[in-house]
């Protein structure tokens, strides 16, 4: 339960509307430069990849950028070599997820580095065993378990 | 990332007392732009435009001032400064203002700062800080 008085604040549904709005844009924002230092590039880099404009990058990495359009992140996406998700969300998530926030949690694995799609070869004597991305089952709780097949 | 305020003779914080007088939506948007301050502030590990989160404060101006930049039904820019004590996970607000037609208001707002500025650090007791939503 929540006692704290950002919840009592935001009970006032205009509050929240624009903490939210302001929230989402200080993230995406701290999110493209935390993606791109993680991938090591230079904004001139990314705008190349997304075929954009350098200064438009640096606009883009501005907390204050509110012009977002879904057209222009799923570029920047696509130049990042990951997919871009939207979905709908409760106040109360944002709570959570603000409180959880950190530069580490904005970092995500590129596709190449992804480990749902390396194929891992383990030696095991006398046969090698293979584990491929065909392998991985997801369970109930959303883990990975790994199928081992000689 | 911490953040801290200057106090008067009677404890009152700059800051605070320039944040109450605001409207709700203009305290939605700094408490939102606080949130990611202090939960993702980092300064710039020495790459080019690394500082995180991103142009949140907006400087140096005028030697030692970072205008913490909110848009919000007009352009909120209080000054703070970075430290004193650790330049790498405080930020201290001097004073509350604001850009209208590229110029702040109130105008000796840069004055007052370093004034206050210096009055810190002299007495690091001449600040506190800022109250936290979250505790």
């Amino acid at each position: 339960m929540m006692t704290n008085s950002l919840a009592n604040k935001m009970a006032n549904k205009e509050y929240r509307s624009t903490f939210a709005e302001s929230y989402l844009d200080a993230a995406i924002a701290t999110q493209i430069r935390v993606l791109r230092l993680q991938q090591k590039m230079s904004q001139r880099d990314l705008a190349e990849r997304a075929e954009m404009r350098q200064s438009r990058i640096s606009a883009m990495e501005n907390t204050g950028y509110s012009k977002w359009t879904i057209a222009t992140l799923k570029r920047l996406a696509s130049a990042l070599d990951l997919r871009l998700k939207v979905s709908f969300e409760t106040f109360g998530t944002l709570v959570n997820e603000s409180n959880f926030l950190s530069a580490e949690s904005l970092e995500r694995t590129r596709f190449d580095q992804d480990p749902v799609f390396i194929p891992v070869t383990l030696v095991q004597s006398p046969s090698s065993v293979r584990m491929t991305a065909s392998s991985l089952e997801t369970n109930k709780f959303g883990a990975s378990e790994v199928a081992v097949a000689c | 990332m911490t953040i801290f305020e200057w106090i008067d003779s009677r404890g009152r914080g700059a800051f605070t007392e320039w944040y109450n007088d605001r409207t709700v939506r203009q305290k939605a948007a700094i408490d939102a732009k606080l949130k990611v301050v202090r939960q993702v502030g980092q300064p710039t590990d020495g790459r080019a435009n690394s500082e995180l989160p991103p142009n949140m404060f907006r400087g140096p101006v005028k030697g030692h001032f970072y205008k913490f930049t909110v848009n919000c039904d007009g352009a909120l820019r209080p000054l703070a400064f970075k430290g004193p004590v650790d330049s790498r996970t405080e930020w201290t607000f001097l004073i509350g203002a604001a850009e209208r037609d590229g110029k702040m208001v109130p105008a000796t707002c840069y004055a007052d700062a370093e004034i206050r500025r210096l009055e810190i650090l002299a007495d690091i007791s001449k600040r506190q800080e800022v109250p936290n939503d979250d505790e």
